[in-house]
């Protein structure tokens, strides 16, 4: 394993933002004839910042007897957020816009694809160094 | 979230979607009803009205339908002196069913509902794809 840096906890994480947005999206189009209704989205994973979290994460130190060794919270579920930028809104005040959707459900789950296949290649890995299998 | 959740959230929508179709196949069926008493009210247009309602054992907001109003606008008036609702001067009302308003409305919801479709599809494949990580 690489050091300091685990493949199969972030191929995880990833994979539950993408189906966190999955459904965020499911919603959107489900309400494409609502009145009224905003489309939410995901905001975009910053790849530094996560990597900086994952290679030296941010902690408090004691410095002084009477301070509390207390640890960081765990990295919180992602929420969405109402979409700032709309492409159009229909007179009845619905802003969904069905094409701009389905490009990200698509886009969402070629990611989806990309992370099943990296965590089956770094399985795979695995197996060679196991010896069972995997080009072997 | 949970992709069995967008199955459900989706299929909801499809559903609201198969509602609205049906008030628009009423409508244009009856876009030639007319009354049977002299003066009388013609078919008069529905409307579906969408609205997000929880659902308690998925733990989601769902899309369904949550009204069907009758259209308010004027009904149109035709000449036809010898029709049992025609009027002291000859005119029947005409129900205010517009074909084409309700063409264009048959075309959203198709298009709404196969969007919906698509994303079953989609997140059924996400799961598929996560199921042959375990061969």
């Amino acid at each position: 394993m690489a050091e300091g840096f685990d493949v199969f906890d972030a191929v995880s994480r990833r994979m539950k933002w993408l189906e966190e947005r999955q459904g965020v999206l499911s919603k959107n189009i489900a309400n494409a004839d609502t009145p009224d209704y905003k489309p939410r989205a995901m905001e975009d994973p910053e790849f530094v910042g996560a990597l900086q979290r994952e290679l030296e994460p941010m902690q408090p130190r004691v410095t002084n007897a009477g301070h509390i060794n207390a640890g960081v919270p765990g990295a919180q579920t992602p929420e969405a957020e109402e979409q700032d930028e709309t492409y159009e809104t229909a007179p009845n005040g619905n802003a969904v816009v069905v094409e701009e959707q389905m490009v990200k459900v698509a886009d969402t789950q070629q990611s989806h694809r990309a992370m099943t296949n990296i965590y089956r290649k770094y399985m795979d890995m695995f197996r060679t160094a196991w010896g069972s299998g995997g080009g072997g | 979230m949970d992709l069995s959740k967008t199955l459900h959230i989706a299929s909801a929508g499809m559903k609201a979607q198969g509602d609205r179709m049906r008030v628009i196949s009423e409508n244009l069926a009856n876009a030639n009803s007319l009354a049977r008493t002299p003066g009388g009210d013609p078919y008069q247009r529905q409307i579906v009205t969408f609205d997000n309602v929880m659902n308690d054992e998925v733990g989601v907001n769902q899309v369904k339908v949550d009204d069907v109003v009758k259209d308010q606008s004027d009904f149109g008036k035709t000449y036809k002196p010898g029709h049992p609702a025609a009027n002291e001067e000859g005119y029947v009302k005409t129900p205010n069913v517009k074909s084409l308003v309700e063409m264009a409305d048959m075309r959203e919801t198709q298009r709404s509902y196969q969007a919906n479709l698509k994303v079953i599809e989609s997140s059924r494949q996400m799961m598929q794809g996560l199921i042959s990580l375990m061969r």
